[in-house]
């Protein structure tokens, strides 16, 4: 799938007013995430409001929609072609720049709906790191350097519930 | 000839009591040149208390590699590359990703073992399953 279907794919769900506005906002998000670099703190409002529980059963068969191996590849794709572009080209530090942040965020918080919805440490952390950004691109403006003590506290969660744990 | 095997691999063995790291050693130096030994359960071999699964031992030349399940993840080692592949059948959100490219101590979390020096140096997914590209440096067993 390339970028443009990719983003013309999540506008696309996220105008559907067949699904539930939880589906929609993750991928609003999304595309807002990927494309225009950039998350509204209004957005994810309205995702925290989306998932009270009222329409859990809809809202987990509608996770097939969001999983499909396709757009999740591609929304893997379009994250990091920023994050390369990001990284300079000598390769011995790895500098995260915001777009390449957010971007990743946008790839995560469709691969991980399920997280999100049950409120699991990871979509929960997902959530704190999408606030942190939203909150940076609002309070500091773009290009500033985000204090990077914020983000350490959601992703040692994150990390946690990834990490390969050998004997 | 010295025998290589993955630094990894030398570290998850010495994780084991002093008796059985002997034992597994030596089942490593012991395999032939150009062959392979098939293991579909470690218990009762040498390898048993390593937790591996559906182990696979390959000889050539001097280097050892292993193929082998750690719960459902794959792991194989490329000596002649100084390489281990990880396999995860799931999606990896890419900010985790992107902390164990910065930090790839913390891709393997807290262990009894002393974990040599590694990097992540590629990644890639699809259809919902990840590889990792590990840089490990060899050891010498023997």
């Amino acid at each position: 799938m390339k970028n443009a279907s990719l983003a013309d794919t999540l506008q696309v769900l996220a105008d559907d007013s067949e699904l539930t506005t939880f589906s929609r906002t993750l991928c609003r998000i999304s595309r807002r995430a990927l494309f225009e670099g950039r998350i509204h703190i209004e957005d994810l409002e309205d995702l925290a409001a989306a998932t009270d529980g009222s329409d859990l059963s809809k809202e987990v068969r509608e996770l097939r929609l969001l999983w499909k191996n396709d757009l999740l590849d591609a929304t893997l794709t379009a994250a990091l072609a920023l994050t390369e572009n990001a990284r300079p080209s000598d390769a011995s530090t790895v500098s995260e720049t915001g777009p390449s942040r957010i971007a990743a965020l946008g790839h995560d918080v469709l691969a991980h709906a399920d997280q999100i919805l049950i409120g699991s440490p990871i979509g929960l952390a997902l959530i704190e790191l999408a606030r942190i950004e939203a909150k940076h691109l609002v309070e500091l403006g773009e290009g500033e350097p985000l204090p990077s003590d914020d983000r350490s506290g959601p992703i040692s969660d994150l990390l946690t519930t990834f990490t390969i744990q050998i004997p | 000839m010295s025998i290589k095997v993955s630094g990894l691999v030398a570290a998850w063995i010495e994780g084991l009591q002093p008796h059985r790291v002997a034992a597994a050693f030596e089942g490593l130096t012991d395999l032939e040149d150009v062959s392979r030994r098939y293991l579909h359960d470690t218990e009762g071999t040498e390898f048993e208390g390593l937790g591996w699964h559906s182990l696979t031992l390959t000889r050539d030349g001097p280097f050892v590699d292993l193929e082998f399940h750690y719960k459902d993840i794959l792991f194989t080692t490329d000596c002649r590359r100084e390489r281990v592949i990880v396999i995860l059948h799931q999606r990896v959100s890419l900010t985790v990703l992107t902390a164990w490219r910065t930090d790839p101590s913390t891709l393997l979390g807290s262990t009894a073992i002393t974990l040599p020096p590694m990097t992540l140096s590629d990644s890639s997914s699809e259809k919902g399953v990840t590889s990792l590209i590990l840089t490990v440096e060899n050891r010498d067993i023997a």
